[in-house]
């Protein structure tokens, strides 16, 4: 969803070597998530709160520590989406009224818990998916294949790699199958459902990335705000039908404010975990929300540095880091405990 | 009905209002965020049309707007019944920078500024040749998002400008919306004229080994004045160059039509050709430019390739009456390739050595296939002379010669 709205992979990489970093941040995002749908596959069909019962201190640090970082991508999230409204869309409406609009409605959606949201997010996705493929079509007849070249530029080895790492570090989604893989359908398997999502993925990326590239140029592209805005402006379809750029953001809208809801559903299952206690839906998320409002009056001077996409990037690989640290933890935790039970050592 | 009940029926009833106060807020949202004026009313939005840019000897910028005049439209009468045209008003403003100009605009009108229906923009040409002006242009661009990047982008003789506002305007009553009206037709039928959308200026004006383009408007004397005693007519034929965002000079229809073949722009032109056997018209079509740019001995060659097909409109032969078809058809490519290639050539030879412009992108095209020798032999040299020109093919087919009987011929 990231991806979607800030194409990281345009401004990180300021638009050189797309080609290669789309590959290459693919095998990045495999080679991180491997850990997390290694756990999630081991813990099918238990919750998160299920199987972190004996965890220690140290996890629940890291845990809470994880939050933080959950906070700041939602904070990151909400600023963008502000950010790109105020500038394009609704330039007389107040920061605070988009922020409210938002956050009212990732509550409404998250209030239910993550069944309704997976269920809502099934029409919104694909009113997304419909729309991306759309735009690509639409955009053909305008596109310029000479701009993606040269494929390779003169570039550093370990910079190049680093961008591939930060760009999947901030797209990727197995988060949610650690936290919800317990609510997946039993017949279906967590790597089959994974290997699905990366292979939309990828063709989402390809589809939405390079007509990008080839209407806006690779110079151009990474100094917009919004460049599949921009690029979707262009779309003309022979001087026919005009101006309906206006259904990326009715098709990405919705989506964006799910995935707030969807953040902060990880959020509720994580303070869960912290004190050990299911709590009501309404009052965390209501909490957790609340607080990313204040912390957007109180970081306000900051907030140039905040949202920088290389910042940004680098806390959530901090973050990603700290989830898999989690997960092994939660591992040897069970594993103890199992072996305790094996040898009656539990109770001495 | 026990209390319990009633408490039941009243909580179900809560979680409902409350359920349908979220869907209500989330439309409500959805609704007034999603307009394409900005939450503003269309009755309180000032619409521009087409803008105007000029920069002075002092160093101010003067902008002049074409904004929709509103005030006469929604009388509940059809277009026809009420004769009604919708006119314009010419706002102009001042300021040391751009948005400073723009800005008095604003405050002289009762009403929001309104960019993103604009069609075109025109640049003065003492604006044009002044680099940091350009820059600021672009940069404005930008950063200013409700100034959107679609609009046709011309340049102007400074000298035109009062003139510009009093020519012709064909069965439009709006200058922004005859220019984008004549573009659309012309592009399709006409390679006189180059037609750059403001996206595509600054796209050129960024890349590495490539200069922009922008479209080339100058006012001539009319014939005959309309019946609004308008005695002026734009034209659109030839093109600006520019290098390193700094105008360099105006080309000639000629060299907009080489420049549209050697891009792969054109769809459709007419040539004329008239000489002391023949004299023919031809419709050029489906071409097709290939070209090569190679690395030899530290200077860039180039060679290009041109296809296309010749649809014959008018063909008339002076002097061999019993010349066969096959001889004609041959003859009449021959011509029309060497007009093409003489064409091409003039405009190539000007680009490189009068206006000192890569317009066409031979250096783009060199870095596109070889990023490393180009960096390291032309990236921090002037390579326009090092590019040698070396073959130019010209295959043109004639697809046919007209609707009537060749063997005639």
């Amino acid at each position: 969803m990231f991806s979607y709205v800030t194409m990281p992979i345009i401004k990180i990489s300021s638009g050189t070597n797309i080609i290669i970093l789309i590959f290459l941040s693919l095998a990045y995002l495999v080679i991180l998530d491997a850990p997390l749908i290694y756990f999630a596959n081991k813990n099918r069909n238990r919750s998160f709160l299920e199987t972190t019962e004996n965890i220690c201190a140290i996890i629940k640090v890291a845990l809470f520590l994880y939050l933080i970082t959950l906070a700041y991508s939602i904070f990151v999230f909400n600023s963008i989406v502000i950010q790109f409204m105020k500038a394009s869309i609704t330039p007389g409406i107040p920061e605070w009224g988009i922020t409210l609009a938002v956050l009212i409605a990732a509550f409404a959606n998250s209030y239910k818990g993550v069944g309704v949201l997976a269920r809502v997010s099934v029409i919104f996705v694909l009113i997304l998916l419909f729309s991306i493929l759309l735009f690509a079509l639409f955009s053909i007849p305008d596109l310029d294949i000479s701009r993606l070249l040269p494929v390779y530029e003169k570039s550093n080895f370990m910079e190049l790699n680093k961008c591939a790492i930060l760009i999947a570090t901030i797209s990727t989604e197995a988060t949610i199958l650690v936290f919800f893989g317990g609510c997946i359908n039993e017949k279906l398997s967590i790597k089959r459902t994974y290997i699905t999502s990366i292979t939309i993925y990828l063709i989402c990326l390809i589809i939405i990335v390079l007509p990008t590239i080839m209407i806006l140029g690779n110079k151009y592209a990474p100094m917009l705000l919004n460049p599949y805005y921009t690029f979707a402006r262009q779309i003309k379809l022979y001087d026919s039908l005009e101006r309906f750029h206006i259904l990326s953001i009715l098709a990405g809208f919705p989506c964006i404010i799910m995935r707030i809801g969807t953040k902060s559903l990880i959020g509720k299952e994580i303070i869960d975990t912290i004190f050990k206690k299911k709590t009501r839906n309404g009052i965390v998320i209501l909490v957790f929300i609340l607080v990313i409002m204040i912390s957007m009056n109180m970081f306000k001077n900051f907030k140039i540095v905040l949202l920088n996409l290389n910042f940004y990037a680098n806390i959530m690989l901090i973050g990603h880091i700290l989830l898999i640290i989690i997960c092994f933890g939660i591992w040897i935790a069970k594993k103890k405990s199992c072996n305790d039970k094996r040898y009656g050592t539990g109770g001495s | 009905m026990d209390t319990s009940t009633i408490f039941k029926n009243s909580m179900n009833n809560g979680k409902i209002i409350l359920r349908f106060l979220l869907i209500f807020i989330t439309i409500f949202i959805s609704c007034f965020a999603f307009g394409c004026t900005g939450g503003v009313e269309p009755r309180n939005i000032a619409i521009t049309n087409s803008a105007l840019y000029d920069l002075d000897g002092n160093g101010n910028y003067h902008v002049l707007l074409e904004i929709i005049d509103l005030t006469n439209s929604g009388d509940g009468r059809s277009d026809e019944q009420s004769n009604y045209k919708r006119n314009s008003i010419i706002k102009r403003g001042d300021g040391a920078t751009l948005a400073q100009a723009i800005t008095s605009i604003s405050d002289q009108i009762d009403k929001t500024l309104f960019g993103t229906h604009n069609r075109v923009r025109i640049i003065t040409d003492r604006m044009a040749k002044n680099k940091q002006a350009m820059q600021e242009f672009v940069d404005f661009m930008i950063r200013n998002d409700e100034f959107d990047e679609r609009p046709w982008l011309f340049i102007i003789n400074h000298e035109d400008i009062e003139k510009l506002f009093t020519v012709f305007v064909g069965l439009e009553s709006l200058i922004g919306e005859y220019i984008d009206g004549v573009v659309k037709t012309r592009k399709l039928n006409s390679g006189c004229g180059v037609f750059v959308e403001t996206l595509k200026y600054i796209i050129d004006s960024m890349e590495i080994g490539q200069d922009a383009v922008a479209g080339r408007i100058s006012i001539i004397q009319s014939d005959d004045e309309d019946q609004n005693g308008r005695k002026f007519e734009i034209s659109f034929d030839g093109l600006s160059a520019f290098k390193d965002n700094k105008f360099m000079n105006y080309l000639t229809a000629d060299d907009a039509l080489a420049y549209n073949i050697l891009n792969n722009y054109l769809k459709r032109s007419r040539l004329n050709l008239r000489n002391s056997d023949l004299k023919a018209t031809a419709e050029l079509t489906n071409v097709n430019t290939k070209i090569l740019v190679k690395e030899n001995n530290g200077s860039m060659r180039i060679d290009i390739n041109i296809s296309g097909k010749l649809r014959i409109a008018e063909l008339e032969i002076f002097n061999e009456t019993n010349i066969s078809s096959k001889k004609l058809k041959v003859e009449i490519e021959n011509t029309f390739e060497e007009m093409v290639k003489t064409m091409i050539e003039k405009t190539l030879f000007k680009a490189r050595d009068e206006i000192n412009s890569d317009i066409i992108g031979f250096g783009r095209r060199m870095r596109m296939l070889n990023p490393a020798v180009y960096d390291l032999l032309f990236a921090n040299t002037d390579y326009l002379s090092l590019m040698v020109f070396n073959s130019i093919n010209i295959d043109l087919s004639i697809a046919n010669l007209g609707d009537l009987d060749i063997s005639r011929y």
